[in-house]
């Protein structure tokens, strides 16, 4: 019971149906942390969404078309590679299985060159001073937020792909790994100042840490 | 023998080439597992009529077992390493050199392993543990005990730690660490080391009992014995068992039956009694004569019966503590606890390679007091409000839309499952397509069930400074952390979510990532923007 958290408004405040009750806790003393009103934290999805690069959706086509044709190209190949025998008793005894398997290949292939331009427009990222936020999902959505001061390295990539289209991709390591952190479908000189602007945050981020705890190095009263 | 000087140049002891032949070894095995096995097993039959290339296949064996001796000799041939005042020098590689320098200051724990045949010479194995983003480099194979001890004298003397001083400039203000600093006043610990806890053999088979791999091994005891079927040498015994049964059911006509059952029961309970021989010795050999003790910042842990481990965590460097229960231990009144430091992660891969996994913290079998007198030493002056242990009613509860969504998730793999089943049954391969029906059937409210249930052990709860949630099926598991270790956060929904204004919060912490499912929308973007805030607004180090 001493963990019903003493700001259970904390969360609840922004919420019209939260309670208000927000008393305070009584702060740990021996360092300096000035209150901040809750509601003055900005809010990460409140925020003018950076739409990606235009022509990523029509590079996420070509790439698909691409691998369309490799599918239709191996599924042509594995029918030219049954037997005749198999291919008669096939035709035997389930006459409708190679048309389905066909139709469902090309329904599928058909999908996935026509999902990027239902999924493209519904990612978007933003930089902010201390963080990154990225956006995405058409069904299932998320919103990661990525802070600089977290991030141990950045890396910019782009494939043949990519570069022919003009683009490329920045992605940022937090400690412990995960997966997907990464921004694609950049344009080539966004995504070298985005590293950049990245990597200056990181830096800063450090010295400003390092300058903190010379100064006060026993208490480390700094926050 | 007279000892060198601690800080000149100089070489491991001659055992350490049973280290460097092991790691070979196990990279060897590893190897054969991943690809290399299955061709040479198929190569066997192929060569076994021709004596020639036979002979050449076992050499080949042979050569894979002795050249990581030879090859473990070369290396320690080639180790030197070097204590200088503030850092410590290696210098190894045969062929490809590799010069480390490692000042002190980054050293994070000394981790000390003692195998038996360390132990026999008076020997340890140091592991330096380094900021995380760095595999465990500083591997210091079968040095001197004397050479260890000072090793971590100077380290401790160049980085007195950070975290004891944090914990002792807090503790006045803070209720937990004052607290905690009472608990261990009335441990009666006095020095540096106060001890916080120490386990016996009767404890050993409270965790034998408790583990995880019980009814593993219990059910694998069960299926050998199936197998081999009173086989050969049990025969006689069960037969005169069966004898003996068979003339007191004669005395007893009529009980025939109930002595079946009770031979029945004699086996289940002599496969469990095995499967406890089993579990509870490897308990011993794991965790024989536990020791956790707690000096100024610092968690050290000792244990071991032949093969001793020390780990040393300092508690800034804890990113987050795991407390589990599960049936047994909670019919025990007792917990597990990890307190899990930031794993090793490679900087090209980015993800974390499961074999560089700096040495965690585990405490087998305590109780809830200690729980909370660690959680307070860890987290020290901050957190003091979140609940780590899994009873504790401070944790809220998720929205019932997850049992909903939960339930979903299994029938589909239920459907996926007996649908296959059901097409099989249909074409005649499997069993009747009636009893498919039934059991999928009768599947459907276990499914139901079994969401319930996890939505019953699903919570987490939050103060300004920390986060803890607890999930689990049929035991408990809180895992808890500090906000500003946090190293990104998502804020995620689902289709069914949007519709009930419900959000999924993810955060990824730098040991693993952790999910609050099905909370108000609201609280979980309040949530994440308040974790961003505490993050960019730190100034401490998160590791």
């Amino acid at each position: 019971m001493a963990a019903e958290p003493a700001d259970a408004g904390l969360a609840g405040e922004p919420a019209p149906t939260g309670d208000s009750e927000t008393a305070e806790p009584e702060g740990p003393a021996g360092f300096f942390n000035p209150e901040v009103p809750l509601e003055a934290l900005p809010d990460a999805e409140a925020v003018d969404w950076v739409p990606l690069h235009p022509r990523f959706a029509r590079r996420l086509q070509v790439g698909a078309a691409i691998r369309a044709v490799v599918y239709l190209a191996g599924a042509g190949a594995f029918q030219m590679a049954v037997s005749p025998r198999n291919r008669a008793a096939i035709a035997e005894s389930l006459p409708w299985l190679p048309a389905f398997l066909w139709t469902a290949l090309g329904v599928f292939c058909v999908c996935s060159i026509v999902w990027p331009r239902i999924a493209v427009p519904r990612r978007g990222y933003v930089v902010r001073e201390k963080d990154l936020l990225y956006k995405s999902g058409v069904l299932w959505r998320s919103v990661k937020a990525f802070p600089f001061n977290r991030v141990q390295h950045t890396k910019l990539h782009s494939t043949p792909l990519d570069r022919r289209f003009g683009l490329a991709s920045v992605s940022v390591f937090p400690a412990g790994g995960g997966l997907g952190n990464h921004v694609r479908g950049l344009g080539r000189e966004t995504a070298e100042r985005l590293r950049v602007y990245i990597s200056e945050r990181i830096e800063s981020g450090a010295a400003a840490r390092d300058s903190a705890e010379h100064t006060d190095a026993p208490g480390n009263a700094g926050r | 023998m007279n000892p060198p000087n601690p800080g000149d140049w100089q070489r491991s002891s001659p055992f350490a080439l049973l280290f460097f032949a092991g790691n070979i070894l196990r990279a060897v095995a590893r190897a054969m597992l991943q690809g290399a096995l299955i061709p040479l097993i198929a190569l066997v039959p192929l060569v076994w009529d021709d004596p020639g290339a036979l002979r050449i296949l076992l050499l080949s064996f042979g050569a894979v077992l002795v050249l990581p001796f030879v090859a473990g000799a070369l290396q320690w041939a080639c180790f030197r390493f070097r204590i200088a005042e503030d850092r410590l020098l290696i210098r190894k590689g045969v062929l490809r050199k590799a010069a480390l320098d490692l000042p002190h200051e980054r050293v994070q724990g000394i981790n000390v392993r003692r195998s038996p045949v360390d132990r026999l010479f008076g020997l340890v194995t140091v592991t330096l543990d380094t900021s995380g983003s760095v595999q465990a480099e500083g591997k210091l194979p079968s040095i001197k005990t004397e050479v260890a001890d000072w090793l971590q004298r100077s380290v401790t003397a160049i980085r007195p730690v950070v975290g004891g001083a944090t914990a002792d400039e807090g503790g006045s203000g803070a209720t937990g660490a004052s607290r905690s600093a009472d608990a261990e006043g009335a441990r009666s610990a006095t020095g540096p080391g106060s001890v916080l806890l120490q386990l016996g053999p009767a404890d050993m088979v409270r965790i034998g009992l408790a583990s995880r791999n019980f009814i593993f091994v219990a059910a694998l005891i069960g299926v050998l014995t199936d197998l081999l079927q009173p086989g050969d040498f049990l025969d006689p015994i069960l037969e005169a068992v069966e004898a003996g049964v068979d003339s007191a059911a004669s005395a007893f006509t009529g009980l025939g039956a109930l002595a079946q059952v009770g031979l029945a029961a004699a086996v289940v309970a002599a496969i469990a009694g095995v499967a406890l021989l089993l579990t509870v010795t490897a308990a011993f050999l794991r965790h024989h004569n536990f020791t956790l003790q707690h000096d100024g910042g610092r968690f050290r842990s000792r244990a071991g019966l032949l093969t001793q481990r020390e780990v040393v965590v300092e508690a800034p460097k804890i990113q987050q503590l795991t407390v589990s229960q599960g049936l047994v231990l909670r019919w025990l009144r007792q917990y597990r606890l990890y307190a899990l430091p930031a794993a090793a992660v490679s900087p090209d891969a980015g993800r974390v390679s499961a074999l560089d996994v700096p040495d965690v913290l585990e405490v087998p079998l305590l109780d809830g007091r200690l729980v909370d007198d660690l959680r307070a030493g860890v987290f020290a002056p901050e957190a003091t409000a979140i609940p780590v242990l899994p009873g504790n009613s401070g944790f809220e509860r998720v929205s019932p839309h997850y049992i909903r969504a939960l339930a979903l998730r299994y029938g589909l793999v239920l459907a996926v499952v007996f649908g296959t089943l059901l097409v099989l049954a249909w074409a005649g391969v499997f069993a009747r397509t009636s009893t498919v029906l039934f059991w999928w059937a009768a599947s459907i409210p276990a499914a139901a069930l079994a969401a319930w249930q996890r939505w019953r052990r699903q919570g987490y709860a939050y103060d300004r400074d920390g986060l803890a949630s607890r999930s689990g099926f049929l035991g408990n598991e809180v895992k808890a952390f500090l906000l500003r270790k946090v190293q990104s956060a998502t804020v995620s929904q689902s289709p069914l979510q949007r519709r009930k204004g419900l959000a999924t919060l993810r955060v990824q912490l730098a040991c693993g990532r952790i999910t609050v499912p099905y909370i108000d929308r609201h609280v979980a973007c309040a949530l994440r923007d308040y974790i961003l805030y505490r993050v960019e607004s730190s100034r401490r180090r998160w590791h």
